[in-house]
This record gives structure tokens, sequence and C-alpha cells, in this order.
């Protein structure tokens, strides 16, 4: 089924656009739920959280692209779920990613301007997109998707430590380029 | 923690950028450093106009002006600076920062020049001038580039005066001429790029007959707001020949060096107003070359044999009511446009459609304007080619309103040189030539130095559509702001 029938279901208020979701992208769902969060149970009940999102905002949402919409759903619930249990859970996959990002945020010794949310996804855009395109995926398969680096360099037929060593220095670049436009975070 | 702020700024990206890396990317090999710098598209265009008047004789030409190239860092690429056990030192990683900083702010710079005129500011220019320019080709192969013309009009319209320059100005949809200086050095400055990963060259010169006064500060206000050498010398000897021929074939990377060859300045030639664009770019996604058969091209006048390359790919798949499109991004950014005219309609048909022209200027965005559009899988089969054309642009400046300069009792070139009403100083030719062609990569045996190899989690979209250019088409070639840099039409591939 297509994303503009799996859609038109959502709003016709009709419970197959649950099933047809799940048929469709189920396994993309569970596969940045599970990178994110690595709790399998938890993670599971991530997809269901996005599933329930999903249906309580179509309508008035109308994506357009069915696939990032629920990528971008899941992102944000996993992060909440971090927020919200941290003090009792271990979330690996949020944790090391979130401390890898650590290296982008700027040390606040030059001069810097508070941004929206929306102006620094705007910088984070410019800059994904004056990088290469195989440095802008191998960025986002990591800190989007949270594929692990060992999977990543599988991915580009290079060792572990090569794929990290270029995203540390991809994080370093980032940072440099947020110095550069003043970007408080 | 202040690593949420980019984790949670991250999830909001554009859509298309995070389906990009929806799946894992197909494993290269490395290039070798050599490779690394041949093109897969190439495209060239001249536009000279050229004034006459009663010469004298000199033996070899001197540079009067010279402009100042902006600049333009290397895009440093990463590989060069890790070593074999895949770590970088901290010597070179500082290196590598430092190139980078240094491309980060020529290209920054180079954006902010994309925002100071819209693609909307040529809407006018390129609907009135496409049709004239490419069509009438009944079976030939046409190939025209509007940023091109517009240079070399931007030069002709500093050059002449009174009703000849107004009516350039209004050819190309500009109220005076301060807005014109102002439109031309930011188109200019934006799609000037050399930096190793595009190559989008633009030149602008002046060849002037040194028995003639001319106009310092007229040349000096080409050089620096059109970037335009001047150059003086004896018109009408083969030193002179030579010279324009040398520079004009080093601009053009000697694309178009049959054509250059032939073009003479003779004695009587008061100026010649010269501008190139010279364009290089790889595929994102090059073509296998081991997948490339022979096809068959349907052309107006009969088959031929021609070459097809076969690729498959997710992306947007357009539709108008007499046309589809697709396109095939560049590396560094710009796109080459595909259009495919319905069965029963012709390309030269499609020129006449303003859908195209409106589809050209928002590049199939354009804020949801363009609502025919599809993600698919979509199985291409595109015609290899290499064209090239000719056009005398006399007629077709003339038809669109150009018509005093070419005229010696209404042109008036004061501007240029204070002699210009003695020697009766007028547009004798404008020729427009062009050629662009594209194949798999580029590079000769390059199909071994690729591992293609599909992975990833995400599930493909479940639909497809094959596009198979195996009949007359048009194709446009967009820089990184969108601006239709070449468009044409391929009636024999050639190839």
């Amino acid at each position: 089924m297509v994303d503009k029938e799996i859609v038109s279901l959502y709003l016709e208020r009709k419970e197959e656009a649950i099933t047809e979701t799940e048929r469709k992208y189920g396994a993309y769902c569970r596969q940045i739920s599970r990178n994110i969060l690595t709790v399998k149970e938890d993670a599971e009940e991530c997809v269901n959280d996005a599933y329930h999102a999903a249906w309580m905002h179509i309508p008035p949402d109308e994506p357009q692209r069915l696939k990032t919409y629920l990528g971008k759903l899941i992102r944000n619930l996993a992060i909440s779920r971090y927020r919200k249990n941290r003090a009792a859970k271990r979330y690996v996959g949020v944790e090391v990613l979130l401390s890898e990002l650590d290296d982008c945020v700027p040390d606040g010794q030059s001069p810097e301007r508070a941004v929206e949310a929306h102006e620094l996804t705007q910088e984070l855009s410019d800059w994904l997109l004056s990088l290469k395109k195989e440095d802008r995926i191998l960025f986002l398969r990591r800190y989007w998707y949270g594929f692990s680096v060992k999977q990543l360099a599988q991915e580009r037929g290079c060792k572990p430590n090569a794929a990290a060593q270029r995203l540390y220095v991809l994080r370093c670049a980032l940072r440099d380029y947020l110095t550069v436009k003043g970007v408080a975070l | 923690m202040k690593s949420e702020r980019i984790y949670d700024s991250l999830t909001n990206l554009d859509d298309a950028m995070i389906r990009e890396a929806d799946t894992a990317p197909k494993r290269r090999k490395r290039y070798l450093p050599w490779l690394g710098a041949i093109a897969a598209v190439l495209a060239v265009a001249v536009l000279a106009g050229v004034l006459l008047r009663p010469g004298g004789f000199v033996i070899e030409a001197h540079a009067l002006t010279l402009p100042e190239y902006p600049a333009a860092a290397p895009y440093p690429d990463l590989m060069d600076y890790i070593g074999e056990n895949g770590e970088i030192s901290d010597a070179d990683r500082e290196t590598y920062y430092e190139k980078m900083n240094e491309w980060y702010s020529d290209d920054a710079e180079r954006q902010q020049y994309r925002n100071e005129y819209s693609l909307q500011d040529l809407s006018g220019f390129l609907s009135k001038t496409l049709p004239q320019f490419l069509g009438g080709t009944d079976s030939e192969n046409r190939v025209y580039s509007p940023l091109n013309v517009y240079m070399a009009l931007a030069l002709l319209a500093e050059t002449a005066d009174s009703t000849g320059r107004q009516q350039i100005l209004d050819l190309m949809g500009v109220s005076d001429m301060d807005t014109l200086r102002t439109r031309v050095h930011a188109i200019w400055n934006a799609n000037y790029c050399d930096d190793g990963v595009r190559k989008s060259v633009l030149a602008n010169s002046l060849w002037l007959n040194d028995q003639v006064n001319f106009r310092q500060e007229t040349l000096d206000l080409l050089a620096q707001n059109y970037y335009a050498s001047s150059y003086a010398g004896a018109m009408g000897t083969k030193q002179m020949d030579d010279l324009l021929h040398n520079w004009m074939n080093e601009q053009t990377d000697d694309l178009l060096k049959d054509q250059i060859d032939a073009l003479e300045l003779d004695d009587d030639t008061v100026a010649a107003l010269v501008s190139t664009v010279l364009f290089t770019a790889k595929w994102d996604e090059e073509f296998s070359e081991s997948v490339t058969t022979d096809g068959v091209f349907h052309a107006a006048n009969g088959d031929e044999p021609c070459r097809m390359m076969h690729q498959e790919s997710e992306g947007n798949y357009y539709w108008a009511d007499h046309f589809a499109a697709v396109a095939q991004n560049l590396e560094g950014g710009g796109s080459m446009w595909f259009f495919l005219p319905d069965e029963g309609v012709t390309p030269e048909d499609l020129l006449h459609d303003p859908q195209l022209t409106a589809f050209l200027l928002t590049n199939g965005n354009g804020n949801g304007i363009w609502e025919n559009q599809k993600y698919l899988i979509i199985q291409k089969q595109i015609a290899k080619f290499d064209v090239a054309s000719q056009i005398d642009a006399k007629k077709p400046l003339q038809e669109l309103g150009v018509t005093d300069v070419f005229d010696w009792t209404k042109a008036d070139f004061s501007p240029l040189t204070q002699e210009a009403q003695e020697y009766n100083v007028y547009v004798s030719d404008a020729i427009h030539g062009a050629r662009v062609m594209i194949d798999e990569k580029g590079c000769k045996g390059a199909a071994y130095m690729i591992i293609l190899e599909g992975a990833g989690a995400a599930e493909p979209p479940d639909e497809r559509v094959d596009f198979i250019l195996d009949r007359p088409f048009i194709f446009a070639i967009t820089g990184t702001d969108g601006l239709p840099l070449f468009i044409g039409i391929v009636n024999h591939p050639n190839v």
C-alpha cells in the first residue's frame, strides 16, 4: 500500500492504518528505536507509542513522507523516555550518542548568540549540506538513525577505528562550524 | 545537557536529507587521485559579439585590464589526511580543520550572493529566449546556455547606450544599470566555483582594436563588476586571432576548439566581447559502465544506434501535462534534469510549454508549487550523448527586441569609445556555441574502480517507474542555486 493510502486510512479513522503502518514500516521503526534505546522491551513500547502518536496527530497532520514522519516520532519519543527514566535505567544507545555529540558543543570561548531550535536545525542543515554526500550520510546514519560504528564500518568496507575516527573529525568540524557561526547551546 | 539540543535539532532536519541516509551507501573503492578530477558532465558555451569599423595594424595584443577573481579554497578530502592505519595525527587534523574553515568561509560568501537574487528575476528572460535559441531545430541537436547569454548581454549593455541599451535591459528584465550590475555580479559570484569538487568557471573578456581609443573607466567597470579582462592588439592579424583562440580554448578546456578556431577578427573589427562558461561535475551516483548496453534511439528521422546507460535509484519522478522529468544529482550540488516529452509531443512543442519554464525556475521544488511528483524507484535508461551547436544569435536577439545595436544608423557605443559615432560602431555578429556531453562517470575504464553493494535496514518504496530516454528529449543543467546553466535538445545522441 502506498503512503497516501495509509495516510488516508488515518484520516478516515480506520484502525487498519496501524496494521498497514506496522506492515510497511514496522522494521524501520523498530530499527531506529532499538538503535537509540537498546533495551528491547522499551524499544518495542516506543514503536507502539509512535503508532499511537501517529493516530493522534493524523489528522491534523497529513505527512507527505510517512516513513520520515514516523522516524521523527520515534526519535522524539526515545529521547523523552530517556529523559524520564535516565535515573533508573541505562539506555546505552542514546547515552553514547549524546556523549559523542558533546564533542560538537562549542567551548564558549568565542562570542555566542542564543538560537531557537529551528535556527539550530537550519545551521545543522547548512553544515550537512556543505559536506560531501559520503560524510553526510555517515553522520546521519550515526546520529539520526543511531546505527553502531561497527555496522557503519561494515557498510563502508573499512575498519571500525577508521569509521570512528572519521566521525570524530566530523564532530569536531561541526563544533568548529558552530563556533564560527557563534551558536550558543 | 547541551548535546541534547543537537540531538533534538537533528530530528527536525529536512525529510529529503533523512531519506538520503536511510539506506547504507553503496560501497566504493577509493579513487586514484588523478581520477578525481575527471568529469562526468562537461559543458561549455561561448558568445561573441563583434563590433565593426575601419581599422589599423599592430603586431601583438597586450592586457589593458585584468580582473581579480574571487577566492575558491579547495575542498579538503578527509581521506587525504587519514593514514593507512585509519588514524589521523594531531597535526594533520589541525591542517584539515584549517582547510575546511577556509572552504566554509568561501562557500558562505557564495551562499550570501545566492540570497541577492531570485530565479524568478530571470523568468521573463528564460521564457522569451528558450524558444528563440532552441527552436527551429527540426531534427538537429541544439544547446543553449542561458547563463552565458545573460552574461554576454550584460557586457553588451555596459558598452551600449541610448535605446540600444534599454532594449537589452528590457530583454534581461532589469530596470536600470545599477540593478543589472548588482544582479550580474551576484550571479557571477554565486556560480563561479573551482574548489576541486565543483567546477563552474565563468570568464569574460574584451578584445580591442589598438588603433581605437577606449574609455578606461568602462574597462575598469567591466573588470570590477563582470571580472572582464581587456586586451588590445592588431585586428586582422593571425597573432590576434591566435591570442583570442588560445584564451577561449583555455577557458573552455578545448571543448569547442573546432568552432573557436574558425572565428576570425578581421581588420574592421573594433572590439569583440567574449563570455564563456565551463562546467564540470561528476554524478552523485555514477552509472555502472558494465551494465551499459547497445540500444536504439528513435530519432525523428529514423532509428539509430546508441549506448544506453542504466541505473536504478530512488528519487522524485515529476510529471506535467506533456512531459515527465527526472533529476540526476551532481556531486557538490546542482542537478541535470531530463525531460521526456509524452508520446506524440516533440521537444520543440515543449519549448513553448509554460510548464517547462515554470519547472526550470523551481527545480521541481518551489515550496510545493510543483504538485505532480512522487517518490519512487526509478529505472533510468539514458542514451549517452555528446551534443554541440553553433547558433547565430543575431536573429533571435533581434526578434526579441534587441535591434538598435545591430543597426549602424542607431547603434550608440559611446560608453565604450569616444570614437563610436565617428566610426559608426555596431554589432555585426553574435554567435553562441555550446556543447554538453555525458557518460557514466567521465573516465575511461573507471567502471572497475567501483564496487556497488546495497545494504540497509530500511524498506524501499513499493512502486517503481521506467524512465527511458530513447527518443528526442530535453535536458537542463542547473547550478547549486538552481539557475539553468545549460539547456539542450538531443535529437541524435552522437555517441
